[in-house]
């Protein structure tokens, strides 16, 4: 079956395969016939350019000519090499897309294919509808609209080329972090589904009829709405110039705009000049003018490929390490003062680099506090309970990973906070409180962390029954009490719910135990206040930078593992007979007259046992979601904070390890998964 | 496994190899090597490189090649591209590197795991690896990365 998606890959490919031959035998032709590794990374690039057919003949003889050079083949291995350079444009093939255009078979094609991409699109754009930062529906508009443009482009349809290629930039300038999808960008991007299926159709009518496509008068001003909302708005702009110095009207404008383009591609300026309302001058005054007003705005702001803040953070870290190894050097306490004060220069740098480098992967929580808003409204609906939501602090930056990593947990709470946490507007009103209820959702951030609180106006927690509900799970014992601090572990225990029945937003003792896990996930902790008849507040504490970890540092026999800080509850040297043997529950210590499971890391991570003669283990007490656990190391070796790398996907189900961190000296340390440790 | 291309000629055990040179990243002398004990065979560890944490494979139980007696466990690490990511793998020295003439280059032995063919030098027979079959057999084959 013919895609146009891919004969469209094809055809650009074609191109770029080209240049790409042409630019390896400029590196070829300079190239030192010694070198053996250079050589040999050219005639890789030759064979897999020789895949593509139109450059195939040309690859081919170009690797051979490398392979002979690398052998010792030829008397003058740099002439040999030289004359790759006439090679490739003598026998690449011609592009060609001039054939394929208007070929019937391709446009029947064509038609099908896209009316089903068209379908996908508008089924998509209905999911966006509901949720405007749907990735993966986005992602399907995007393709979908690609998709057609490709295949338009073959089969000469340049009207619904122009029209796809416009809503396509729409949805990338929304992907990039350009802005919202608004509702009328919504609406925009059907009526260019809408459009694309009239087009599709007249190809369709024509293929059958033999009859010529009808002119799409319809679509300049389409087209023109949709380069406005995708930031393409040169027109609208050169427009208003033009009015502004009275060049034009507004009407010779919206005119022009409304004409049918001559060519694909065709300009507001070629338009109004052709219309004979405005001179040629005239527009180049006003393309000028724009072009100054474009340079001050790019000043303001620029884009970036989030895979190249990625790699600048990266290479920030390797900078830090660097000079952290550079500074323990074995021999870093000969070097002259010139040299120390040299690296305490780049040390400072480095720091600026880090923080710059950090600042610029910083987003707003703006998109995941809209998200709230919406799921508030309708989960109050649902509940028949009005609720007024308040939102504070949405500019808050944090880290992009964290703003996607939160949306989950803030939407527990507050599905919880609305179907448990407020009462019924009867109840509400029997004790006096308004009949809609107010639940607040605020950020802030300072000294490197990030503060977002969830807190509704609605009954209080339920002490009394929460704890008898707990006993029953195991996650309390008999008699002992409910503190604040116990408060959390006890209500992210799984499987915990008071909840008298279970309805279709929550109470089905699945929540915040995904919460608590979460906040774990990211490094955080979660607090809980709450006061019988007045409310309750999750506060959810968050790094700000999520790769920075603060670590206690444990050697366990010849390996050093790192557990983070943010879990750890306390340090002990247990006496061994504090330390317990249970046939249920394996080896237990007792810790403030609880028992903790314990979990031994020599025997989990294949150390041996200890000599005689070792001293006492440390004990690390460690807050797991729902559960206290005592990992034992042969000793604590320091605090310090780390970048955690996340381990290859490949290495990622290796149970018990979240991360790996470098620790200053080119030694990398494991980063414990505490909560993983407990299930193993 | 064509005419002109390069092999790194490493040992597992006593065994000689070749590794595909044009996907050979760079040769980490006696490195560091951080274990991981819980990873699923043939991951081993991890090593530092360029500030990243690079997981190591072990292909000696793979290549049925004991371990020289004595000999650490990562004398050498051999960094290959996989695509988008980079894979260490652990080998008990990096000896030679050899340009193939097509006239040396025979079939793999029958059955043989991982091995694409062999390289005769002279009297000595280095067997060549695969370097995909390398990436899939531990669980990391080059992915394609979109255009």
């Amino acid at each position: 079956m013919w895609l146009p998606g891919r004969v469209g890959s094809r055809l650009s490919t074609a191109e770029t395969a080209r240049a790409r031959l042409q630019a390896l035998a400029v590196e070829a032709a300079s190239a030192d016939p010694g070198d053996l590794r250079g050589l040999a990374a050219l005639h890789t690039r030759c064979e897999t350019l020789s895949a593509d057919p139109t450059v195939a003949s040309a690859a081919r003889s170009a690797a051979d000519v490398l392979a002979s050079v690398m052998l010792g083949e030829y008397a003058d291995p740099r002439a040999a090499l030289a004359g790759l350079l006439d090679a490739p444009s003598a026998t690449a093939a011609a592009p060609t897309a001039g054939p394929l255009a208007g070929d019937p078979a391709y446009s029947a094609e064509f038609v099908a294919e896209a009316s089903t991409l068209l379908q996908t699109a508008e089924v998509n754009l209905l999911s966006l509808e509901t949720d405007p930062s749907h990735p993966e529906a986005l992602d399907a508009v995007l393709r979908a609209f690609h998709t057609v443009k490709g295949g338009a482009a073959l089969v000469g349809l340049l009207d619904a080329q122009t029209l796809a290629h416009e809503a396509e930039g729409v949805l990338v300038r929304v992907r990039d972090g350009g802005g919202e999808l608004t509702a009328a960008a919504i609406d925009l991007l059907f009526e260019s589904v809408d459009g694309l299926r009239l087009l599709v159709a007249d190809l369709s009518a024509s293929l059958a009829t033999g009859v010529a496509p009808r002119p799409a008068t319809h679509l300049p001003a389409l087209v023109s709405r949709l380069r406005m909302a995708g930031g393409s708005d040169d027109e609208c702009r050169l427009g208003e110039i033009l009015v502004a110095a009275g060049a034009a009207t507004a009407a010779d404008v919206d005119a022009a705009l409304a004409a049918p383009l001559e060519s694909a591609g065709e300009r507001l300026g070629e338009r109004l000049v052709r219309s004979g309302n405005v001179s040629a001058k005239e527009v180049a005054t006003a393309l000028r003018m724009q072009r100054e007003r474009h340079a001050e705005h790019a000043a303001e702001a620029v884009r970036v490929d989030p895979a190249q803040l990625d790699r600048l953070l990266e290479a920030s870290t390797e900078l830090t390490t660097t000079l952290a190894a550079l500074r323990t050097a074995p021999d870093a306490g000969q070097w002259s003062q010139a040299a120390g004060l040299t690296l305490a220069r780049l040390d400072g740098l480095s720091q600026e680099l880090s923080d710059l480098a950090g600042g610029l992967c910083l987003v707003s929580l703006q998109s995941v506090f809209g998200r709230m808003a919406r799921l508030v409204r309708d989960v109050g609906v649902q509940c028949g309970k009005p609720v007024e939501l308040v939102l504070d602090g949405a500019e808050t930056r944090v880290e992009r990973a964290l703003a996607e990593q939160l949306a989950d947990p803030l939407m527990h709470l507050l599905r919880n906070a609305v179907d448990h946490g407020l009462e019924e507007p009867g109840e509400r009103a029997a004790t006096g409180k308004p009949a809609t209820a107010r639940l607040e959702l605020r950020a802030s951030a300072a000294a490197g962390e990030v503060l977002v609180t969830v807190s509704d106006d609605g009954r209080g927690l339920d002490r009394e029954r929460l704890r008898r509900r707990a006993v029953e799970l195991g996650a309390l014992s008999d008699g002992e009490p409910l503190d604040e601090e116990t408060l959390v572990r006890v209500l992210c225990a799984p499987g915990l719910s008071t909840a008298a029945s279970v309805t279709t937003v929550s109470g089905r003792g699945v929540g915040l135990d995904v919460v608590h896990r979460a906040v774990q996930a990211l490094h955080g902790a979660l607090e809980v206040r709450s006061e019988r008849g007045l409310g309750t507040t999750f506060a959810l504490r968050l790094p700000q930078n999520l790769a920075l970890l603060d670590t206690l540092v444990l050697g366990v026999g010849e390996e050093v593992f790192l557990v983070a800080a943010s879990e750890v509850v306390a340090l002990l040297r247990p006496q061994p007979d504090r330390l317990r043997e249970d046939s249920l529950h394996g080896e237990l210590l007792e810790f403030e007259a609880r028992l903790l499971p314990v979990r031994r890391l020599r025997r989990l991570f294949g150390q041996g046992e200890p000599t005689a003669a070792a001293p006492l283990p440390v004990a690390v007490v460690v807050d797991t979601p729902g559960r206290r656990l005592a990992l034992l190391a042969d000793e604590l070796l320091g605090q310090q904070q780390v970048v955690v790398q996340r381990l290859a996907p490949e290495l990622a189900g290796t149970r018990g390890i979240r991360g790996a961190a470098a620790l200053g000296d080119q030694r990398l340390a494991l980063v414990l998964d505490a909560a993983e440790l407990e299930a193993l | 496994m064509k005419r002109g291309a390069a092999w790194l000629v490493v040992r597992f055990g006593t065994r000689e190899y070749g590794l595909a040179w044009s996907r050979v990243v760079a040769l980490l002398r006696a490195p560091r090597l951080t274990r991981l004990p819980r990873a699923r065979e043939p991951w081993c560890g991890l090593v530092w490189h360029r500030g990243k944490a690079l997981g190591v494979v072990d292909l000696r139980e793979r290549l049925h090649v004991r371990a020289l007696p004595g000999a650490p466990a990562c004398p050498w690490a051999v960094v290959v591209s996989g695509g988008d990511r980079l894979v260490a793998v652990a080998v008990d020295g990096v000896w030679e590197l050899r340009v193939a003439r097509e006239s040396d280059l025979g079939p793999p032995p029958p059955g043989a795991a991982l091995v694409a063919g062999s390289l005769r030098l002279g009297a000595r027979r280095v067997w060549l690896l695969d370097t995909d079959q390398v990436l899939a057999a531990a669980g990391a084959e080059q992915r394609q990365v979109a255009t």
